[in-house]
């Protein structure tokens, strides 16, 4: 969705240029996650203390690995935009300040992968299906 | 304000908290010996405080971050509104904490 005058965008005014969509994305991420972090959260408290047998089963459940899939993909995306604002708050070196960004961003990336291939490990070793 | 230097404190300790999230799905997809290790850890005085800090870092997050949305929307902007929703915020992560630490530790 567009929030930005046409005018506005042609003449490409702010002195970033650019921002609605990141504004946007961020609202939207962090209405996903309410829900799905709450669901995480309950999940988690049932399970806690099970031994790992149990816990495994419980991860590979075909709800549990939707559920905990969506939730990692939403809150890496949810929290690559929050550290970049704290990065553009604090850091004014522009070398400095585009190398973390993209560091946080690949970070945010492999840490999603990895904790998606873990669920998929879960998911395929565990499931009877 | 410093509940909003608190919305960016705990934003940041979720994110760290969120590597260890990570860390011990792979862990308990890969390693479970690991695994199991990594959960005793988590057993000790210090992990238990640490996950409880984190507990509370992830409702006062929420709430706040539902604050925020409201704000958004154009909503509560007033002086008023504003300190009766940051005494809520903090009252609401608090019990929620508590009522979750409870459910833990009771085994209820």
């Amino acid at each position: 969705m567009e929030y930005m005058d046409p005018l506005a965008k042609a003449r490409g005014t702010g002195s970033a240029h650019y921002g609605g969509s990141h504004w946007w994305g961020q609202r939207l991420s962090s209405v996903a996650l309410f829900p799905l972090l709450l669901w995480v959260v309950i999940e988690l408290i049932q399970i806690a203390g099970h031994p790992v047998a149990e816990v495994r089963a419980w991860a590979a459940q075909p709800t549990m690995s939707l559920l905990l899939i969506l939730a990692i993909v939403t809150l890496f995306i949810h929290i690559q935009q929050g550290i970049q604002m704290v990065v553009e708050d604090y850091v004014h070196t522009p070398w400095l300040e585009q190398t973390t960004q993209i560091l946080v961003r690949f970070s945010c990336w492999v840490l999603a992968a990895a904790g998606i291939i873990a669920i998929l490990k879960l998911l395929f070793s565990e499931s009877q299906l | 304000m410093a509940l909003s230097i608190l919305h960016r404190l705990t934003g940041v300790a979720l994110a760290v908290g969120a590597v260890g999230f990570v860390l011990w799905l792979w862990l308990l997809a890969f390693m479970p010996g690991a695994f199991v290790s990594f959960n005793e850890l988590l057993a000790t005085i210090v992990g238990q405080l640490m996950l409880c800090g984190w507990t509370f870092a992830l409702f006062y997050h929420m709430a706040n971050g539902v604050r925020h949305l409201w704000w958004d929307v154009g909503r509560g902007l007033d002086n008023r509104a504003i300190t009766i929703g940051g005494v809520t915020v903090i009252v609401v992560a608090t019990v929620f904490t508590g009522v979750t630490w409870f459910i833990l530790l009771t085994g209820v």
